[in-house]
């Protein structure tokens, strides 16, 4: 079957693409990716791209540049799954399937991009860490990314315990899950134009 | 607007973004700082790093303990707290351990000291422990651990004076 120029076959969606990009979207909003936590309340940090909490004894510590950071990261990635979505849902049309194809190609890797550099971000920031309370003279060897530690410090006939535990959560899980069906949508749209051209 | 220019314009919106976003946080920092990355502590001061709990006048004192008997084991023992925050004692416990085999003597429950105040802490142990804290008269030294949480951190303290027994 051949399509005429301007003719949307809606067979023709990519929908990897577009089911990843509309999941994209929820992206930023589910919350924190990788916790730790300094005993219960001491020292808890919730981290993702789009969101940077942290707390000491229960009171929020702002972070305005970090902040400004995480704010650029979310307009990005719902600018790449706005672009997805484009591209997934013109790949219907021929009249626009170089755009399309640039669209999907320009968009559909990053966010597996975006979790490759924040679990980076991670392993930095783990060490960075266990280089700090090192620093401090608290004997702690501190996990990589994930895993549970106890930390002390001996003063004067005190001695002072800090567990101190780094966990990834479900929404990392979740966000690995969608940035694989959005980077499906390349190959996808590849076997389409395959098909197309076999069908021409 | 042509394809080529639509796509000029979709690639260069990103490093807009990035810089306007990096230009914003720049700004941020030059004129308030960042607590977070400049490693201020907006909170309270008090942190599980040395500076507020070295010394003997240290974040958290157990003073003394007393002995008494009312029926069962009771050992007070008063405790201030110079944090500026309240504190919360969730577990003690007083080990007797100069007359071997004793058993510990478990903090009744959770204590919350006032910040800048203090409290008296109640131990509690089963009948009959009377005679093996008897042998505490007069000055005695006795291991005692203390382990109060702040935030989930705890400290333990484990020397102080117990006093005359009053068995």
């Amino acid at each position: 079957m051949t399509h005429q120029d301007g003719e949307w076959n809606l067979r023709d969606i990519n929908i990897p693409g577009l089911v990843g990009g509309m999941l994209i979207f929820a992206l930023p909003f589910m919350g924190a990716w990788w916790q730790v936590r300094f005993g219960i309340t001491a020292f808890v940090l919730d981290l993702s791209p789009f969101t940077v909490a942290t707390s000491q004894y229960g009171t929020p510590i702002a972070s305005p540049v970090l902040s400004v950071l995480s704010l650029a990261f979310m307009v990005l990635i719902l600018y790449f799954a706005a672009l997805l979505v484009a591209g997934s849902i013109l790949r219907a049309n021929p009249r626009y399937r170089t755009l399309s194809d640039w669209l999907v190609r320009w968009s559909a890797r990053k966010p597996l991009y975006l979790i490759i550099f924040f679990v980076l971000s991670l392993v930095i920031t783990s060490l960075a860490m266990d280089y700090s309370l090192g620093k401090a003279g608290i004997v702690m060897s501190l996990p990589i990314v994930i895993g549970e530690a106890v930390g002390t410090i001996s003063v004067s006939g005190l001695a002072v315990t800090i567990p101190a535990t780094m966990e990834l959560t479900m929404a990392f899980g979740i966000a690995v899950v969608i940035s694989v069906i959005a980077v499906l949508a390349e190959p996808c749209q590849a076997r389409r134009r395959q098909e197309d051209t076999e069908e021409d | 607007m042509d394809e080529a220019g639509l796509k000029t314009i979709l690639s260069y919106i990103p490093f807009i973004v990035l810089g306007i976003c990096l230009i914003w946080g720049a700004w941020l920092w030059y004129t308030g700082g960042d607590p977070l990355l400049s490693g201020d502590d907006p909170a309270s001061g008090v942190v599980f790093v040395t500076s507020d709990l070295t010394g003997p006048s240290g974040a958290l004192v157990l003073h003394e303990m007393t002995v008494d008997d009312a029926g069962k084991v009771v050992m007070t023992a008063s405790c201030m707290n110079s944090l500026d925050m309240p504190v919360t004692i969730v577990a003690a416990t007083a080990r007797p351990v100069d007359t071997g085999g004793g058993k510990d003597l478990i903090l009744s429950g959770p204590v919350t000291i006032p910040a800048g105040g203090a409290a008296n802490l109640h131990f509690e142990g089963p009948p009959g422990e009377a005679d093996s804290l008897s042998v505490y008269t007069g000055q005695v030294s006795v291991p005692v651990t203390v382990i109060y949480a702040v935030g989930g951190i705890e400290v333990d303290i484990e020397t102080v004076a117990v006093r005359e027994s009053a068995l």
